[in-house]
């Protein structure tokens, strides 16, 4: 019993779709507690289903936990159970700190007043004296960056902004476990890693973390445990890097099965037309593979003329598209944009199976492990067609270091990118 | 960022911290462990201060931050109707008041107590409805907007004495000195308001057919509490007023302040321990409800 800071047994907790029964409902639970009994009945009653299902986990000092599912798995529900908002139906959480703090991606922070204010209402409500607020408060202003911004209501804020501030807001409350729901999504690049920075370093010094993201790579990159929701039940618990093959085999049964349950052809034309008229045309084409192939060595290597492939398969006749393929660092830093469909160049996309290819000349990456996002948008408006990569299976591109000594000084210097030029 | 970090003093976690859990969130009954659910709304309760007065200084602020007559607004409204009454009323109009009184002075401190009584019910009914955006994602702490609805009812009636007090001077009435205590009048008044409105905040938070109902509820209590009229036995509502526990705070009062007739004073001795006791009563029902009325919303 070393150390645990949260321990949930068989949690779970129903909810009702139906906006009439649910006030029924509502009324006859708070008259239940008036009853004054030890558990509320088991079942479910017309019209509810389990949103979290007998979910069991433990958070140690020092781990990082990361809850992945898909949309409506029960993340948010079992995040909102967690910090007391929501009471269980079913089972109990047991926490052993009361340092907690949650962001999500509003922050936590009011909208209508303004940075300061937020600064005073947030640690005043985290119970720190008036008088030592005051006291840190340019600091925390200071830290955030956004000094100009402080007295303006938070809602005239860029999402990046808000974060900023929530971010030095709630370092200096150092919990000991920050619940985090998809906050890392907001913000520019500088930020993230920042962010990104400050949480592995928030780790390191024995702090904890439950982090919510649709992202397996940024959980890769800062849970050592993870657990996958499906239908609000606990799908697998473990490590990262194990449970997460598994995400990917889950979200593939998940992508059959829409594939297979999809409506006759004479309906489908019916809803593309639907969706046409919405603009919506999301998943209409699916990405099936990301093919890359050296031309000039027996691998990828800096400087090496390689060739990409996008192979696709669409559901929609479609002209004026656009291709790309994103290259990230493992820390999610974006390196670089291979993009296809400017200027009068444009492609299109026809039903049934695509190729689009690109050829660089000399990479210029040094050596290392690449992470790839796949995928394929309007032209005008950029909205997606398909995506690979991002909820999926990661893509990585592996970069093979060899002999040159121009490539070894580079190492040596560390340098960011491998520029081969010609010298005369 | 790891300067920041390191400037943490986390208290290192021992044994005794560790066994017992702090926090439990359980599915049994809140009030299963009826000892455990008050000790930690009292817990709350004293956390709850610091944030109060922030919010209680907001609401404020905000209130009259964009009006460039600021807070002159604030006690205008009751100016108004007490000019209004006065030049209104030049001929008296019988039974509306007893005791020798002018009965201006009767019709202002009853309008300007069931502005008090029904700000206070208003402010304290709406705060679930009105807060539920926040509550739905950060755990805070509800006493501290209920303390907070309380402070702005109590500046308020601080912002409408001194009409009381230029209406006692326009009309020569001398206070007396047991008008001191009138301020615990006003205080039984806010708190009857604030239990009533705590006990139908979930309602009205949960359901608009509540929300559109208790807009009537003002006009009912206008007419079920000595505002203009004074209880006299033989009128027809003298019987509502005094089975209506308002009525005493408002003619103590009057009683204290200047020395009205009191219908039947030592009711006032029950209504204040059960304006206390609806206000406990209100605050322990909105807890113990806010949790469902969070999953409505979230639904």
């Amino acid at each position: 019993m070393e150390n645990i800071l949260l321990e949930t047994r068989n949690l779970s907790k129903r909810f009702c779709r139906d906006p009439r029964l649910a006030q029924k409902y509502t009324i006859e639970d708070i008259l239940w507690e008036f009853r004054r009994q030890s558990e509320q009945s088991d079942s479910l009653r017309k019209g509810e289903f389990w949103a979290v299902n007998n979910v069991s986990l433990q958070l140690k000092a020092g781990e990082s936990l990361g809850l992945i599912g898909h949309n409506g798995s029960g993340k948010s529900t079992l995040l909102n159970l967690l910090i007391g908002i929501l009471r269980p139906t079913r089972g109990e959480i047991r926490w052993y700190t009361d340092r907690i703090i949650m962001i999500d991606n509003q922050s936590g922070l009011n909208p209508v007043q303004t940075g300061r204010e937020n600064i005073y209402n947030k640690l005043s409500m985290h119970g720190m004296p008036l008088k030592e607020i005051s006291e840190n408060v340019d600091e925390i202003i200071d830290h955030s960056g956004i000094r100009d911004f402080i007295d303006s209501p938070l809602g005239t804020y860029s999402t990046g902004m808000r974060l900023r501030l929530a971010f030095s807001i709630y370092t200096r409350l150092c919990p000991d476990v920050f619940i985090i729901d998809e906050a890392l999504g907001g913000g520019d690049i500088k930020f993230r890693e920042k962010f990104n920075h400050f949480l592995r370093n928030y780790l390191e010094n024995g702090g904890s973390l439950i982090l919510v993201s649709h992202e397996p790579i940024i959980l890769q990159s800062l849970c050592d445990q993870c657990l996958i929701l499906d239908h609000g039940k606990e799908y697998r618990l473990g490590k990262t890097s194990e449970v997460l093959f598994d995400y990917y085999e889950l979200m593939q049964i998940k992508a059959e099965d829409q594939i297979n349950t999809q409506l006759p052809l004479s309906q489908q034309a019916n809803q593309t037309s639907l969706f046409n008229q919405q603009g919506y045309q999301f998943g209409m084409v699916q990405i099936t593979e990301v093919k890359i192939t050296p031309l000039d060595a027996p691998e990828v290597r800096p400087g090496s003329q390689v060739k990409f492939e996008i192979i696709c398969e669409s559901q929609i006749d479609k002209e004026n598209i656009e291709v790309y393929i994103l290259v990230r660092r493992s820390d999610t830093s974006h390196l670089a944009l291979l993009y296809g469909g400017y200027g009068d160049r444009s492609y299109s996309i026809k039903v049934g199976t695509n190729h689009f290819s690109c050829l660089v000349e000399n990479l210029p990456f040094m050596p290392g492990r690449y992470n790839l996002i796949a995928g394929i948008s309007h032209m005008e408006n950029h909205s997606m067609l398909g995506l690979k990569g991002v909820t999926d299976v990661p893509m990585y591109l592996e970069v093979k270091s060899f002999h040159h000594p121009a490539l070894q000084v580079c190492q040596g210097v560390q340098t960011s990118i491998y520029l081969p030029g010609q010298w005369h | 960022m790891a300067n920041s970090d390191s400037q943490c003093e986390k208290p290192s976690l021992n044994d005794s911290h560790l066994h017992t859990p702090l926090i439990i969130y359980s599915a049994r009954s809140q009030l299963l462990g009826r000892k455990a659910f008050l000790k930690n709304a009292w817990k709350d309760l004293t956390l709850a201060v610091p944030l109060a007065k922030r919010l209680f200084l907001q609401n404020i602020a905000q209130r009259y931050r964009y009006s460039s007559l600021g807070l002159f607004w604030a006690f205008v409204p009751s100016a108004l109707i007490a000019i209004l009454l006065t030049v209104g009323q030049r001929a008296n109009i019988p039974g509306i008041s007893d005791g020798g009184f002018p009965p201006q002075v009767y019709g202002i401190f009853g309008v300007i107590m069931m502005q008090t009584f029904l700000e206070s019910l208003i402010n304290q009914r709406m705060f679930l409805s009105q807060y539920i955006h926040l509550l739905i994602r950060q755990k805070i702490p509800i006493e501290s907007l209920i303390l907070a609805g309380l402070g702005e009812a109590a500046f308020s009636f601080i912002m409408r004495l001194p009409v009381l007090i230029a209406v006692l001077i326009f009309f020569n009435v001398i206070p007396k000195p047991t008008a001191l205590l009138a301020p615990l009048g006003f205080a039984v008044i806010i708190a009857l308001g604030a239990g009533a409105g705590l006990l139908l905040a979930p309602w009205n938070a949960l359901s608009k057919d509540v929300e559109s109902l208790l807009q009537f509820m003002p006009w009912l209590f206008f007419g079920l509490t000595p505002v203009f009229v004074a209880a006299s036995p033989g009128n027809w509502y003298y019987k509502m007023f005094l089975i209506n526990p308002l009525t005493y705070p408002f003619e103590a009062v009057r009683s204290w302040t200047y020395g009205a007739p009191m219908i039947y004073p030592p009711a006032l001795w029950l209504v204040i321990p059960l304006s206390v006791m609806l206000l406990l009563g209100g605050w322990l029902f909105c807890r113990l409800s806010l949790p469902y009325v969070i999953e409505r919303s979230l639904n």
